[in-house]
């Protein structure tokens, strides 16, 4: 019976690869496990919204009023103006601009009427239009009632730029998570594979260009699969109106998905260099990609995915880059709205470099 | 190059962990001379090679190189397995800036690559792999060529041929390094041996000035250098 010498090879190979295996088989589904955190709401629970008084004569009781009536599905802010509540509407740093009339409770009003703006770009909130304001009157005409004996609430509607499917939302999102699989994937693959010849090209050249040169030849390389998306989006069975033909949208999102992906590749290359491009290594970037994706609502806006992931989005780097490349691909707006957020994919490029030349030079003094 | 342009190792340790894989080894490396490293298996050759081509930093001592160009045979040929052999001597060639097309059809007809130019890396014979190794070391005329187990999977043909050519490189003034643990095939052309035991220098001699005894050759006088280590 050969089947006791085979099991001790494989008790033998689990002893070498013990890193690998704790990644696998620990570590890996500890970290799946607690992305199922972010998951724990399927129905949009803290909606980021604007609330703005439709005029002067609206008081702090109907602030509250209004706060209160939102909560069951939303998080809502107070904002000074109007013009500013949109900007942020834009920006995605809230969902819906909420306008509260003045005498929510005032039993002489006959009516009270909120206005709700949904941005045409954001599909997964304008289809829940209907539930959302139901819900809206359902509550404050509750508390209407009971104060003044008369529900009478109505909520009207009204869509910000051009109004987007789910197919066309999710267009931007899934170029970006390609982008992002390929920077975890196939950055450390590469990396892993001429390993083999870096004894042979560090007599010539340095570890640094040699990486440089690796990822600055893949990066330009993206641009391929991002024009594949484009052109699928012009198929007539698809017709999405991505801003394929708007010169000022395509340049600024595929750059901004190109910088996107090579600052996520300069982490990627850190992580091998630090693991000495072992397998180790692309076992840990097959994680960072799981993180990265599980914590960054590149797909559904913030106000769709829990509280926590949602507070972790907003220190994720690549959460600014879905938002603001579907800005790019999906509204009629001006770069210059998103440039802090370019800056913060900018900033994980430039601690991302720094971070690579690090790994670099530990690598080189310690091997 | 003149002596003054020798690849020296001065006081040099390297450890790997908890294992010394040299220990205050000076050394120096000449041009012209045809220098051969000997030792057993994990006796400090590779390190110390290594060391000399700066793809190892010592733990302590200094390491001095001369302003020359460096080539290296590894042990585990090294080069691009999905290219092919024609497209890695491309690459190699022009990283090197080695731009000298009959020297690079020299080195390729010397070792027999013709065949084989267009047949990727990868799918290369061991006796291949290694001829396509030694030709990215040459391809740049180096001033120092170091070459580690340059020899394996060679048939007896070429490594006839690839020892006159090396013999002649050396008499062209350039250094050559060889280490090995077998150091008969090289023994009649070499100028100077040094033999490493547990990262130790035993002796490094002119090949001339070794009292070679009774056994009459250098490796027979390595092996019984060792003997006699081992009983001790």
């Amino acid at each position: 019976m050969l089947l006791l010498p085979l099991l001790k090879k494989e008790v033998h190979w689990s002893k070498r690869h013990v890193v690998v295996l704790a990644f696998l088989l620990v570590l890996l589904p500890g970290a799946l496990g607690i992305a199922t955190v972010g998951l724990q709401e399927t129905v949009p629970e803290d909606v980021p919204v604007a609330l703005v008084a439709q005029n002067d004569s609206v008081s702090e009781d109907d602030m509250g009023q209004a706060r209160s009536g939102l909560g069951l599905y939303a998080d809502p802010q107070e904002v000074s103006d109007r013009e500013t509540a949109m900007e942020m509407l834009e920006r995605e740093e809230v969902y819906i601009v909420v306008e509260v009339p003045p005498g929510v409770l005032d039993e002489d009003r006959e009516q009270v009427q909120f206005n709700f703006t949904f941005h045409g770009a954001i599909a997964p909130l304008h289809q829940a239009e209907t539930e959302l304001v139901d819900l809206t009157e359902q509550r404050i005409g509750d508390t209407r009632q009971t104060v003044t004996g008369d529900r009478n609430v109505v909520v009207t509607t009204q869509i910000e730029g051009e109004k987007k499917g789910l197919g066309e939302f999710l267009y931007p999102a899934l170029i970006l998570l390609l982008l992002v699989f390929f920077a975890f994937t196939y950055i450390p693959h590469e990396l892993r594979r001429d390993s083999s010849v870096f004894d042979r090209l560090r007599t010539e050249t340095s570890l640094e260009s040699i990486i440089t040169s690796k990822l600055l030849y893949l990066t330009p390389l993206m641009v391929l699969p991002v024009l594949s998306f484009h052109a699928v989006a012009l198929l007539p069975q698809v017709d999405y109106n991505v801003g394929t033909f708007d010169p000022v949208s395509l340049l600024a999102s595929t750059a901004l998905l190109l910088v996107t992906f090579l600052a996520l590749a300069t982490v990627a290359a850190t992580i091998m260099v630090l693991s000495r491009f072992s397998a180790a290594g692309q076992t840990t970037n097959l994680l960072a990609l799981l993180g990265v994706v599980g914590v960054s609502a590149m797909v559904f806006p913030r106000g769709a995915v829990s509280s926590l992931r949602a507070t972790i989005a907003a220190f994720m780097p690549t959460h600014y880059a879905a938002v603001a490349v579907r800005s790019f691909m999906l509204k009629d707006v001006s770069v210059t709205t998103y440039l802090d957020m370019i800056g913060a994919v900018v900033l994980l490029l430039v601690v991302g470099a720094l971070a690579l030349k690090g790994s670099i030079v530990y690598y080189r003094r310690t091997i | 190059m003149t002596p003054n342009d020798s690849i020296r190792l001065d006081g040099v340790t390297k450890t790997y962990g908890d294992v010394v894989a040299v220990h205050d080894l000076s050394l120096s490396f000449e041009p012209g001379t045809y220098h051969c490293l000997v030792g057993p298996n994990g006796s400090g050759k590779s390190t110390a090679v290594r060391l000399a081509l700066g793809l190892t930093r010592p733990d302590e001592g200094t390491v001095e190189r001369p302003d020359a160009v460096l080539g290296c045979g590894f042990e585990r040929p090294n080069f691009y397995q999905d290219l092919s052999v024609f497209e890695n001597i491309d690459v190699f060639a022009d990283l090197a800036d080695a731009t000298d097309d009959d020297w690079n059809q020299s080195v390729v007809d010397e070792l027999g690559l013709g065949p084989v130019l267009d047949r990727t890396a990868g799918n290369l014979s061991s006796g291949y792999a290694r001829k396509l190794d030694l030709a990215l070391a040459l391809i740049k005329q180096p001033d120092f060529l170091f070459l580690d187990e340059a020899l394996d999977s060679l048939d007896d043909v070429s490594e006839e041929r690839f020892l006159a050519f090396l013999e002649e490189y050396a008499d062209r003034g350039n250094g050559v390094v060889v280490s090995t643990h077998y150091v008969s095939a090289y023994e009649p052309s070499l100028d100077r041996v040094t033999l490493l035991d547990d990262g130790d220098v035993v002796f490094d001699d002119r090949v001339a000035d070794l009292d070679l005894g009774d056994e009459g050759t250098v490796q027979s006088h390595y092996v019984e250098t060792m003997r006699e280590r081992r009983s001790e």
